[in-house]
């Protein structure tokens, strides 16, 4: 681990108490992290309080970080972002965990599943994937918030999708607008839905193929592979998941978390 | 210097900030709460242990110098 100086150079309210940030590297220049890792910021030094938020940015961006935050918790942390003006110096302590994408994946379907600003490491991967590792594999993402106006990001994802053939999004509101188009309730339902209707499970060898149903998109992921689940978000949605996620036959090695608080 | 540690056990969460930073430390028991570990030589440094506490979002985890003097939370 490494301290680090780095200026604010850009603080955007972007969405409903989403907030986004773009830490310039001061001393020193540049920074080593896998995707996926998190900083601990110092919020308030004279009392040691640091917290920890993941890096959104990826790795190959070296000289800058990026974080998503969720100020509504107006903790500490939330109350020291807030305030924070371009030109501030701030001051960190990373790269930290082990949420990120093994080895023993690359070769296997990438789920990745997040709830509110758990995007943020997921972003991390999935831009280190596509644009620096040119990871050819399928890669999916469920994103699940409440409402829509606290969607931020949407057409970022969207482009992604129509310039990379291998991966696929989905927008999961659980309080849509009337007459919302698009994919509505939980992620978790979703995301085992998907599960059912797609590949061999290796824990279930004589798992019969479903062809599935719904998306026409996922009979171009069908493929005899095994997945990797990606979670990041709250925890209740975390345990759910992985709990559902056992009971379908997936094996747990194969599902990897970090939960927000 | 060396610090000794201990784990509020109603406090914590179970976010596992401390043993990402101080993993020699730290650990995540069968309830998914952080227990010190026993030490068996290796350590962690003081200023990982201190940094883990710190980075504790329920201030989970008090550190005491040498002395026997509590140093976190202050």
């Amino acid at each position: 681990m490494q301290s680090f100086t780095a200026r604010v150079s850009e603080h955007q309210l972007i969405a409903g108490s989403f907030q986004y940030l773009h830490l310039e590297l001061v001393n020193p220049d540049k920074i080593e992290f896998q995707a996926g890792q998190y900083l601990i910021l110092t919020v308030e030094a004279a009392k040691g309080i640091r917290r920890n938020y993941s890096i959104a940015s990826r790795p190959e961006m070296s000289h800058a970080v990026e974080l998503l935050v969720d100020v509504k918790p107006q903790g500490s942390g939330s109350q020291y972002l807030k305030n924070l003006k371009p030109g501030e110096q701030v001051k960190f302590v990373a790269p930290f965990g082990n949420f990120v994408v093994q080895d023993a994946c690359v070769n296997h379907q990438l789920l990745f599943v997040a709830t509110g600003s758990g995007i943020s490491p997921i972003r991390s991967m999935i831009l280190d994937l596509l644009i620096t590792k040119k990871h050819q594999g399928p890669i999916r993402l469920w994103w699940g918030m409440r409402r829509q106006e606290d969607c931020f990001w949407v057409e970022d994802f969207d482009n992604l999708e129509k310039e990379y053939q291998n991966f696929k999004w989905d927008l999961i509101l659980s309080r849509p607008p009337k007459n919302w188009p698009l994919h509505f309730g939980h992620v978790t339902q979703h995301l085992i839905e998907y599960t059912k209707q797609s590949t061999i499970n290796p824990a279930k060898p004589r798992t019969v193929w479903y062809r599935a149903k719904r998306d026409p998109r996922q009979s171009r992921d069908n493929q005899q592979s095994t997945m990797c689940f990606y979670l990041c978000g709250n925890k209740f949605m975390i345990e759910e998941l992985s709990t559902k996620l056992a009971e379908v036959g997936i094996n747990k090695e194969h599902i990897h978390t970090e939960k927000f608080f | 210097m060396s610090y000794s540690v201990k784990v509020l056990r109603d406090k914590c969460i179970g976010a596992a900030s401390c043993v990402a930073v101080a993993p020699k430390t730290f650990k995540l028991d069968s309830q998914n709460k952080a227990v010190v570990i026993k030490s068996t030589g290796d350590k962690d440094a003081d200023d990982a242990i201190l940094l883990a506490a710190q980075s504790c979002p329920t201030a989970a985890i008090e550190v005491y110098d040498e002395s026997g003097k509590k140093i976190w939370p202050l």
